[in-house]
């Protein structure tokens, strides 16, 4: 009887095509946009704890600072007040416990960088060239010149600050800074590239030299603000339990000074409290999605049962009973939601596969404005596969589409059927 | 003991605050295999009294037994499943679900049944649909019929569970004589041929010549009940 009641309703609902299809596509539209914005959140997610950790922080770091967002606030608003002497001896240490892939100590500092009659603020970074390339990807985004060889008096700037001061290659830039015991002192260094990284932050604010010059022009010799490690993990973005036992290593290490900190990425990624918010747009396009399939459902069979009352009043003649009714005009509700969802998910796979290859333009929408939207990411968004999502959208699209047609299946089914068949 | 016993079944409508009396105290009974028409003018109660007995509608006062059971105090689940089990409508408008096939209209009452296989449903439906001169047309859809065919098909449809009991509103209000006629003489000889028990109403002479009992109503009462 399921079987025939299926056919019925199938039946049924092609009988307005039009309708039909304007219903659906709607429930479709709402689900494909749900889908691909949560990809592209997603996505967006993902970039940004990559760039956070291939640029910012590594896995984990050690500094002197108990800020427990130490990275963000040393790149930001650089301060010497806290270094780690024997910057190397504590490196190498931690370079040789297991599970560590690379370790790379970084002296931040504030700086000015003067380049003719204009001068710019900048963070700047003393590497070790070698070292941070086992740490850190920024090596591998040279976009001019090259990278820094160990113990040059080399710069290489971030891509948006050689472009704004209109340096390149070749050309030398003057650095001052003011010492730790608070003199103001000014090097002289040669810009041997230029790096233009995923990490907007990276091109926007800051300059590379090497951990020596970076030592002498701020009078710390062999100090460092941060030694920054990279475990040796199959996650790229490893949990704060994946790094617990390497974190129990480092501080019991003979050269470890209980007054230092080690801080993993997690409390770099501010970005990742804004989570909440994230949820609340995605429910709202959610809710959209019921609300689109609600109206539409309802509307539709509303519209059906209204059409066919002498039908219905036939089939109770039959024998139906109230519930046989309800249960085919639920059917033809359920289809609605079916046939919504099925070609929502189809455009929501292609329009994906399109956000997860190629990726979306912010600066489609932003211009040529620097871009700066509170998340370490370019000015491209990816999207991911996220079949947990399409399967709650398409389990929601038609629960709702279910839900919606049982009050207007209802009500056809408590026709009186004297009433229904003398309808014209 | 009769198919159909009603003793002073009365309906009554309200509009507002007016009550209308459709049906006043009709007394009437049917017996298994009558060809019965229920003759009078518009608004006499003719069909009143076939929703009555077609279990559609509830009596005001008065009993109803069908088949030995009364059916007054039936629950809409019960009016619906006595329905189902044994009675078969035919409507003045076809009613047939548009978007099924002949085969499709005339299989539904055995679906709703539940108690056949596909197999004796096809064979059960097939024989029907010939028998009403309508072999071959199981796949068209009732637009694709004429008003004769339609009206063939819901016989068809009305008869294939063998109901105790047919129930025809005017059933050739919407055909010419000459369909009339044809319509007419297939009830005849599937009420001769399955020996089901058909009662239909109309003001048709023509129709009313074909009935071997005629009930005259008036003003929702009878005003003449007669055997020929």
């Amino acid at each position: 009887m399921l079987r025939f009641y299926l056919g019925l309703a199938a039946k049924n609902m092609w009988r307005r095509k039009r309708r039909t299809i304007l219903t659906a596509a709607a429930i479709a539209v709402g689900i494909m946009y749900f889908v691909m914005f949560d990809s592209l959140l997603a996505g967006a997610d993902t970039d940004a704890e990559l760039n956070t950790i291939d640029f910012e922080t590594g896995h984990l770091w050690v500094s002197a600072s108990e800020e427990g967002n130490a990275a963000l606030a040393a790149l930001e608003r650089p301060t010497l007040e806290k270094t780690i002497p024997s910057a190397q001896a504590l490196a190498q240490a931690i370079a040789e416990l297991s599970g560590v892939a690379g370790v790379a100590p970084r002296l931040v500092f504030p700086a000015s960088l003067i380049a003719g009659l204009d001068e710019l603020h900048v963070s700047a970074i003393g590497v070790n060239p070698e070292a941070d390339s086992q740490v850190f990807r920024v090596s591998r985004f040279v976009s001019s010149g090259r990278w820094l060889e160990p113990g040059e008096d080399g710069i290489v700037l971030g891509k948006r600050i050689a472009d704004l001061l209109q340096l390149e290659p070749g050309d030398t830039v003057t650095v001052r800074t003011q010492t730790a015991q608070m003199a103001f002192q000014a090097v002289d260094l040669l810009v041997v590239g230029t790096v233009a990284t995923p990490h907007p932050v990276v091109n926007q604010s800051q300059v590379f030299m090497t951990l020596d010059a970076a030592q002498a022009a701020v009078g710390a010799p062999g100090g460092a603000t941060s030694i920054h490690v990279r475990a040796r993990t199959a996650a790229p973005s490893p949990s704060g339990r994946d790094l617990s036992s390497l974190t129990e290593s480092i501080a019991m290490l003979s050269a470890w000074d209980p007054s230092w900190h080690i801080h993993t990425w997690h409390d770099a990624a501010s970005f990742l409290t804004i989570g909440s918010t994230k949820r609340t747009f995605a429910m709202v396009l959610l809710g959209l999605v019921v609300i689109i399939s609600v109206i539409g459902v309802v509307n539709s069979i509303l519209l059906s049962t209204l059409e066919r009352v002498r039908e219905i009043g036939m089939l109770k003649a039959m024998g139906m009973d109230e519930r046989d009714i309800t249960i085919v005009f639920m059917m033809e509700g359920g289809g609605l939601g079916l046939l919504g969802c099925a070609l929502g998910t189809a455009a929501a796979i292609a329009g994906n596969a399109y956000f997860v290859n190629v990726g979306l333009s912010l600066r489609a929408f932003l211009g040529n404005m620097d871009l700066d939207i509170g998340y370490p990411i370019a000015d491209r968004m990816y999207g991911v596969w996220n079949w947990t999502t399409m399967i709650w959208a398409i389990a929601v699209g038609l629960a709702v589409a279910l839900a919606a047609s049982y009050f207007p299946a209802r009500r056809a089914a408590r026709l009186d059927p004297v009433e229904s068949l003398r309808r014209l | 003991m009769p198919l159909i016993e009603a003793r002073s079944l009365t309906r009554e409508y309200s509009h507002g605050r007016m009550t209308v009396p459709a049906l006043r105290g009709v007394d009437i009974e049917v017996d298994i295999g009558e060809f019965t028409a229920i003759a009078g003018p518009s608004g006499s109660g003719k069909t009143t009294l076939l929703n009555l007995i077609g279990c559609l509608d509830r009596p005001t006062r008065g009993t109803l037994v069908i088949d030995g059971d009364d059916v007054a105090h039936y629950t809409p689940s019960m009016l619906a499943s006595l329905r189902r089990e044994k009675i078969g409508f035919v409507f003045q408008t076809y009613n047939l679900v548009p978007v099924l096939t002949a085969y499709e209209n005339v299989e539904l009452p055995l679906v709703l049944l539940g108690r056949h296989t596909h197999s004796e449903i096809r064979d059960r439906v097939m024989s029907m649909l010939a028998e009403v001169g309508l072999a071959g047309l199981e796949n068209r859809r009732p637009m694709d019929l004429s008003g004769g065919q339609q009206q063939r098909v819901a016989i068809a449809r009305a008869l294939i569970k063998q109901p105790r009991l047919v129930l025809a509103d005017e059933p050739t209000a919407n055909l010419d004589s000459e369909n009339s006629g044809a319509i007419l003489a297939l009830m005849k000889t599937m009420n001769e041929t399955r020996g089901a028990t058909f009662l239909f109403s109309s003001h048709d002479p023509l129709v009313i010549g074909y009935a071997r009992r005629l009930v005259q109503m008036r003003d929702g009462k009878i005003a003449l009940d007669e055997r020929r």
